[in-house]
């Protein structure tokens, strides 16, 4: 840059002088002849040096230049003098800060020298100002720029405080929806979700405790409401709206909650949670609608909706879990109700002989405290401490096909049909289900019929044989009546003939009881008849059976009447003759004894002792011996009826059949009949 | 009295032969119906009709029913009276009897056969 020299003087030849000067100098003269026109300059551009002449028209050079250095102090000052008075000196020092002075007339040389280090200084002195005012500007800035970052510190920290209570607000937010949904997820029943939902939205004062109508498995509309503290469930009286939006004041909502609370409702929130992830195939069905009653001004509400979105999701999700544990439950609940509904006994039961389920009929006094699993079988079923005669488990198991048996639960007979199955992932069933039918009557009923038949049978061939014999016997009886009305009254020919004509009466009576022990028993009536009768009329037949045996009647001498049909009697006492004599298989005696008894209540009983001394009944046996189709005999040689048919014709009469045994010493069968 | 007796048993044929007899009657005895019904119309032709026919119910051939219906027709101005005898007690009884065209029933085995012609006396008896 080319540095400006401002040269004032009123003198034009030194002005002139000056600028011949400055040709060939590297500045640039800007010459002013008065003070005035100087100090606009000065004002108006900057100017790298001054040089002032001290005598200058309407001021001195001394005073231009102090304005000078007080406008511009960077631009260096020459005060041109032409004498050197000391107090100009002194002036110009103290009032002007004068670079330098010069005399007049000037060395050409010697001024450019000074103006040269004029405008060096000018240049330091700018130099240093802007340097001055760098620092000063960048102070201010520095100034500025701390305070704007203290500001901004501020800011920050402001921001960064409140985006840490939003953070924390965030949290404690998300925290809160974790909880519900923890709380959600340990639900068991709609009565606590209930509850949930009431606790949850307590903060809302304005709401009523909510209802819920939700639809259960077996398509059920259920209303489901608090009423106090208590959670109250019915059927719903109709079916709400099946529109899937949350739905404000709607007149469909609050005509429903009328409907089905009887009373009016003014202001409704309804709530459809969302369609059951598992749904069932009705999917027109209405979705499961949470109901509020409210007074929330229409602020509130937005707030509420929002705070209740966020939890629809996972409240749908608990309400389909809960729901869909209420159909597994009632699934099992309806398999459990087939499964005691049925009448047989049934029963899980694993390879060792433990119960792993099991229907109220399996066990033996039909309590459902009895089903504990893990009991074993025939302590439940049969309350016997060890595995049932005849059950067919263990066959089932080995085998894998099904198996049949046939148990004793008390005086009933069981067919057990035991089928293997396969619970776990075992290649070995070890596992079965046994399904236990009842039938004792049906035994009993067969072996009635068996024997009724047998009977009619038997009657049919008695008849004919009776009337076979009777026919000659009739002859052989009346002739032995004329012959003994022929012979002399005295000799051995007429003792003779008449014991023929006793032994046929006897046969005659043989022949009769043999007609009504054959006879069916819609023949006979019960009457009137002693104990000790019907022995008599029964000991003809038993004749062969006592053959090999010693036989003692021992008849009690009173001889009351008894209500039977006798010619049942005669049989079971028949039966009971004919088994001692077979239960002794070298000669032995059979005492028949007739007893009258008095028991603790007074009353009296008749009673038919039949002693053998016989091989005696097994202890693990004696309670079967009653049952239809136990037998011990052979093949062939009994049907199993006799006992069991004796104790049904004794009970029928109102009486009791009784038996005590003690091996190798023989059995005492005791019945007795009231009098 | 003239006895006709209708059975198939010899037995019984013999022992009431004996016992009328022993009591001074006349027997007449036929092995079964059909003879029965020969013999019956044969003294009725005779001018000798029995006064009391005893008849037994089941014999082969002609039974006792089927001879009192098959002779039937003949007995118009019989004034005779008939005993049913059956082995079968119970079978028949008075009634019964009385419908087939007999006037007494007896059960066999007789308890006592010279009980059993008294009866037939005293049927007898009745007739005149």
């Amino acid at each position: 840059m080319t540095f400006k020299i401002l040269w004032v003087d009123d003198d034009s030849n030194i002005l002139d002088s000056a600028r011949r000067l400055f040709k060939s100098s590297p500045w640039e003269l800007v010459a002013t002849s008065t003070a005035h026109d100087a100090r606009e300059m000065i004002l108006r551009e900057t100017f790298a040096a001054i040089v002032a002449d001290q005598r200058l028209q309407a001021a001195s050079g001394v005073d231009l230049l102090e304005f000078v250095k007080e406008k511009a102090p960077s631009t260096s000052r020459i005060l041109l003098t032409g004498a050197v008075e000391v107090e100009v000196l002194e002036e110009a020092v103290n009032r002007g800060h004068v670079f330098r002075f010069v005399s007049k007339p000037w060395d050409n040389e010697q001024l450019l020298v000074d103006i040269a280090k004029a405008v060096e200084h000018h240049q330091l002195k700018t130099t240093q100002s802007s340097l001055l005012k760098e620092v000063s500007s960048q102070n201010r800035q520095l100034e500025r720029l701390t305070s704007g970052l203290e500001q901004i510190v501020t800011e920050r920290t402001t921001n960064v405080e409140s985006s840490k209570t939003e953070a924390e607000k965030k949290l404690s937010h998300v925290r809160e929806l974790v909880r519900f949904i923890k709380d959600l997820s340990t639900l068991t029943s709609v009565d606590e979700l209930l509850n949930l939902i009431r606790k949850e939205l307590k903060g809302f004062h304005e709401l009523r405790p909510p209802a819920l109508a939700y639809v259960v498995a077996d398509r059920t509309p259920v209303i489901l409401f608090l009423q106090g503290k208590q959670v109250v469930e019915r059927e719903a009286r109709q079916m709400w709206s099946r529109r899937p939006r949350i739905r404000i004041n709607e007149h469909e909502d609050r005509v429903y909650l009328a409907n089905e609370f009887g009373r009016p409702f003014v202001k409704v929130l309804a709530i459809p949670l969302k369609r059951r992830a598992v749904a069932s195939e009705a999917s027109d069905e209405a979705p499961a609608t949470l109901f509020f009653e409210h007074a929330l001004p229409d602020e509130k509400i937005d707030q509420f909706l929002s705070f209740i979105s966020e939890r629809l999701q996972p409240l749908s999700i608990a309400l389909d879990r809960i729901l869909l544990e209420y159909h597994l439950k009632w699934t099992s609940v309806q398999w459990e109700g087939t499964f005691d509904g049925i009448k047989d006994p049934i029963a899980i039961v694993d390879i060792d002989y433990r119960v792993v389920r099991s229907n109220r009929h399996f066990s033996f006094d039909n309590s459902k405290q009895n089903r504990l699993y893990e009991s074993a079988c025939h302590k439940v079923f049969a309350n016997s401490e060890t595995i049932c005669r005849g059950c067919p488990v263990a066959k089932a198991l080995e085998t894998g096909h099904p198996q049949k048996g046939q148990i004793r639960r008390g005086d009933r007979i069981y067919d057990v049909l035991s089928y293997s199955i396969h619970l776990g992932d075992d290649q070995i069933s070890t596992n079965v289900i046994n399904h236990y039918v009842d039938v004792t009557s049906s035994r009993e009923l067969h072996g009635r019929m068996i024997q009724s038949e047998k009977m009619a049978a038997v009657g049919l061939l008695a008849g004919n044989i009776a009337h076979e014999l009777n026919n000659p016997l009739t002859g052989i009886r009346s002739l032995a009546q004329v012959l003994l009305e022929e012979v002399p009254k005295e000799g051995t020919l007429r003792d003779d003939i008449s014991e023929v004509e006793k032994a046929s009466e006897r046969s005659q009576k043989i022949i009769e009881n043999l007609l009504s022990f054959s006879k069916g028993e819609s023949d006979q009536k019960q009457v009137l008849i002693s104990l000790n009768e019907v022995i008599r009329r029964t000991l003809p037949m038993l004749k062969t059976a006592l053959r090999e045996h010693r036989s003692e009647m021992l008849l009690s001498e009173d001889e009351p009447k008894v209500k039977v049909e006798p010619h049942l009697m005669q049989q079971v006492v028949f039966n009971l003759v004919n088994n001692a004599c077979q239960a002794m298989k070298d000669p032995g005696t059979v005492t028949v004894r007739t007893e009258i008894e008095t028991d603790g209540e007074g009353r009296r009983w008749s009673a038919i002792h039949v002693i053998d001394t016989g091989e005696g009944i097994p202890p693990d046996i004696i309670d079967s011996i009653f049952e239809p189709f136990f037998t011990t005999k052979e093949k062939g040689q009994g049907t199993g009826l006799g006992l069991s048919m004796s104790r049904s014709v004794v009970e029928n009469f109102g009486g009791t059949i009784s038996v005590t045994s003690i091996l190798r010493e023989g059995t005492h069968f005791i019945v007795r009949v009231p009098v | 009295m003239k006895i006709l007796v209708v059975d198939d048993e010899p037995l019984v044929r013999k022992s009431l032969g004996r016992a009328f007899k022993a009591k001074g009657h006349t027997v007449t005895e036929a092995v079964d119906g059909s003879e029965g019904l020969k013999l019956w119309g044969e003294l009725l032709q005779a001018g000798t009709p029995p006064d009391i026919v005893l008849v037994d119910v089941l014999m082969p051939g002609l039974s006792g029913p089927e001879l009192l219906q098959a002779v039937r027709p003949q007995l118009e101005n019989w004034r005779g009276r008939v005993i049913l005898m059956s082995a079968y007690s119970g079978e028949h009884n008075v009634t019964t009897a009385q419908q087939l065209g007999a006037d007494l029933f007896v059960p066999k085995p007789f308890d006592d056969v010279f009980a059993l012609v008294k009866t037939a006396e005293d049927l007898f008896a009745q007739q005149r």
